[in-house]
């Protein structure tokens, strides 16, 4: 962090080239007077690995006079600009040459994307891929990791002792220890335990495991490679501390806001959890009950039933009737360990009492959340069924101007955002998140089914 | 002043061989590299001062698509010409 002159450089030319310290010292002034001569003769120097100078005039600038506050003219002058070429460049950046630009998701207001990247981006980023892709690239990481495993395992000598399989079970069980234990952050308990191997197996799990739902995902394919009842035991036991931990670390740390969060997150671990004990032909059983719940979701009866609440705060209801409908499907699917569901439960019931009970900030802050939540949670069901209407005709064409959603001119044109599924099928839009401004919106008259 | 000019130059001043001269740029230019690399400002008396700044990331707008890109940190070598250097440039 040193500042560095003409002289050092020319010390550090002796040691490197071996030539004389006058020939160095007179070699480091010749550059800098070079590179002015051949500035004042061209205006540009070009210097092969080092970059390229070049005299820049300057113009003329108004201003104010910071004391008297009159106009002033700051008179243009030439300027030395110094441009790097591409190796010096790459040869400077090369720390963080790592870094790529990456594309920001479009279609919502620069608030509500501020919003999703504070709130959203561990809990329902997370949700969804779990929810629709269980095989995800966070099990093929884990599956890398138990490679990295056993090969550990191969090189150490004292596996041969103990029986092979047994060895790869008590690795992966520790390793999903220390997971746990990086998670909660309090590692006392499981240092003893932790032998050496497992301790760099850990270091190289840091950037993997940010999520309990990611380790959850390891716990089950140690199920699957599992022989032995007993093992499955042992790994069983780990994710019960674990889902605890999440119920008890994440609303300290969000406040609010996070409640949501929290109550999605522990509906999904409940989710993953059975998903990974009960059969796997129990998987397309599990997706029926999937819709199921959603059509009970968007079932009207429902709706008429919280009728007041909807007016009241029209934000807040899609949330508690979702949670109970995932628990109650999981109840009728599982059967067998309806006890702690019903301890999940009540719960989550607990949690979805004091949402109610916030001020107007925070509701303002759920609403967003839930939108964006509902806009996720929906984009497997297909649009319209929302509520009975038949479309009928063109009601009139509306230009998308900036900062405009699909859901903004649901509520626009029919005064409920719920409608905007409509739109979307209207359109033939295939992507309803990414919508441009300038783009034309056929927007339909809607009539009622019943009528 | 290309690069080859540049080095002509400068051997006729130093009485050096061209590839000698070369050769001695070269290893000039190592030398600041590694100092660029440890964060040092090179300050060249009466012409100015190189140093490694940090650019923090930010979001930028495709004009012709709209679509918007986060573009990552980034180390850059700047220049900043001495107050000598623009006074001789200045003083006509």
């Amino acid at each position: 962090m040193g500042k560095i002159t003409l002289t050092t450089i020319a010390e550090e030319l002796v040691a490197r080239n071996g030539v004389s310290r006058e020939l160095a010292d007179n070699f480091v002034h010749a550059i800098v007077e070079t590179i002015e001569k051949g500035l004042r003769e061209d205006g540009l120097v070009k210097i092969k690995g080092l970059g390229t100078f070049k005299l820049m005039e300057v113009s003329d600038r108004g201003s104010v006079d910071v004391n008297t506050g009159e106009r002033i003219t700051i008179k243009g002058y030439r300027k030395v600009s110094f441009t790097p070429d591409s190796a010096m460049k790459e040869f400077v950046n090369r720390p963080f040459a790592h870094f790529e630009p990456t594309e920001l998701n479009e279609g919502y207001p620069a608030e509500e994307v501020r919003l999703e990247d504070v709130g959203g981006e561990d809990g329902v980023n997370e949700t969804v891929d779990v929810a629709g892709l269980p095989e995800s690239p966070v099990s093929s990481d884990c599956q890398s990791d138990k490679t990295d495993d056993e090969e550990l395992k191969s090189s150490e000598e004292n596996a041969a002792t103990i029986g092979g399989i047994a060895v790869s079970e008590v690795d992966e069980v520790s390793e999903v220890e220390s997971k746990a234990a990086v998670i909660t952050g309090t590692e006392e308990v499981l240092v003893p335990m932790v032998n050496e191997e497992s301790v760099e197996v850990e270091e190289n799990e840091v950037p993997v495991t940010e999520e309990p739902v990611v380790t959850e995902e390891a716990v089950g394919i140690i199920e699957e490679a599992a022989v032995t009842e007993g093992e499955v035991v042992v790994a069983e036991e780990t994710i019960e501390p674990k889902v605890s931990v999440s119920e008890e670390e994440k609303p300290s740390k969000r406040g609010g806001c996070g409640w949501i969060i929290v109550v999605l997150l522990i509906a999904l671990t409940c989710g993953v959890y059975y998903f990974i004990t009960i059969d796997q032909d129990a998987l397309s059983d599990y997706e029926a009950k999937i819709e199921e719940y959603n059509d009970m979701m968007v079932n009207p009866n429902l709706e008429e039933e919280l009728g007041e609440e909807w007016d009241e705060e029209p934000q807040n209801a899609p949330t508690p009737k979702m949670t109970p409908g995932i628990i109650k499907s999981q109840k009728q699917q599982a059967g067998v360990d309806s006890s702690e569901v019903s301890t999940v439960q009540s719960e989550q019931q607990n949690k979805v009492m004091p949402t109610d009970q916030e001020s107007g900030s925070e509701k303002y802050c759920t609403v967003k959340l839930t939108e964006l939540l509902e806009a996720k949670e929906l984009k497997d069901i297909t649009p319209a069924d929302t509520t009975d209407y038949i479309i009928d005709g063109t009601l009139v064409t509306h230009e998308l101007k900036s900062g405009e959603t699909i859901i903004l001119l649901a509520r626009k044109y029919y005064g409920d955002k719920r409608l905007w599924p409509y739109i979307v099928k209207y359109n033939w839009m295939k992507d309803y998140n990414n919508v441009a401004v300038g783009q034309m919106i056929n927007i339909p008259a809607l009539k009622d089914k019943s009528h | 002043m290309n690069n080859k000019e540049f080095i002509n130059e400068l051997s006729k001043q130093t009485n050096q061989s061209v590839g000698a001269t070369t050769k001695l740029v070269n290893d000039t230019i190592r030398i600041l590299e590694e100092h660029f690399q440890q964060n040092d400002v090179v300050a060249f008396s009466g012409f100015g001062s190189f140093e490694v700044k940090k650019k923090m990331e930010r979001i930028s707008v495709n004009p012709t698509t709209g679509k918007r890109y986060l573009i990552p940190p980034k180390l850059a070598l700047s220049f900043k010409q001495s107050n000598v250097l623009k006074d001789k440039f200045n003083a006509e």
